[in-house]
């Protein structure tokens, strides 16, 4: 470290000018770990919808394909990208509960 | 603020409260930045303080810059420079910089940093080559 104090001061600046250049952008850091994603569906009169056909297409374009559990879940791991991701429930409208009476 | 969807309670984040939200994560990354890179100048401040300070100082820079990077740079300026460099008659390149229409963003940074670097290493003496930091 430099003794003189201008010498110092300048050195300060150089660091922060530095440090300025990893300023996140939007405010927020990017994080580079996955994430994950997790849906409940019920009716609704709060049934659960357990069995339901569901897609999850993550923010890289990566499609998720399954049934809902016995709760009406479904649960991916820490294992997707950060993002939106679309779902859908392709056959709920052959759900006897949801058919037209 | 919370809505029902599908017979689900769920949380709704309006895009001000967004807004908030990211401003918060601004400040305290700018606080944090002051922390690392000038601890005498924020060890001589409460959190509150520092808070302020950021905010205070954030609002100052805003219309010279749009960047994070810039607006970290002004506050840089200020930690060694004081507060209303900018407008500070003993310093007139630096209003002269800020305010200079013809250069984009990023060269205003660029610039600014050199003619503060300049300035605070202050003049050469005579028979003597400076050394780089």
């Amino acid at each position: 470290m430099p003794d003189d104090p201008n010498q110092n001061s300048a050195s300060a600046l150089d660091t922060a000018y530095n440090d300025g250049d990893n300023a996140p952008q939007d405010g927020v850091a990017p994080c580079p770990a996955n994430t994950w994603f997790r849906v409940r569906l019920v009716d609704e009169d709060g049934q659960i919808m357990a069995g339901e056909d569901f897609i999850v297409v993550d923010s890289a374009g990566a499609r998720h394909e399954g049934k809902l559990d016995q709760n009406g879940e479904f649960y991916i791991p820490p294992s997707i990208p950060f993002g939106k991701c679309t779902v859908q429930f392709p056959n709920v409208h052959l759900n006897p509960k949801k058919r037209k009476k | 603020m919370t809505a029902s969807f599908r017979g689900m309670t769920v949380l709704v984040i309006r895009n001000e409260q967004l807004n908030l939200l990211t401003e918060s994560a601004r400040e305290r990354w700018l606080a944090q930045h002051v922390k690392r890179c000038f601890p005498d100048f924020a060890e001589k401040l409460q959190p509150s303080e520092l808070l302020d300070f950021i905010r205070r100082n954030r609002r100052r820079a805003i219309p010279y810059f749009q960047s994070e990077a810039g607006v970290s740079l002004y506050i840089d300026l200020v930690c060694l420079l004081g507060e209303g460099f900018s407008d500070d008659p003993r310093l007139p390149w630096a209003r002269d910089i800020l305010t200079n229409s013809s250069i984009d963003e990023t060269q205003r940074r660029v610039m600014l940093y050199s003619r503060a670097r300049a300035h605070l290493l202050g003049p050469i003496p005579q028979g003597r080559i400076r050394r780089s930091a």
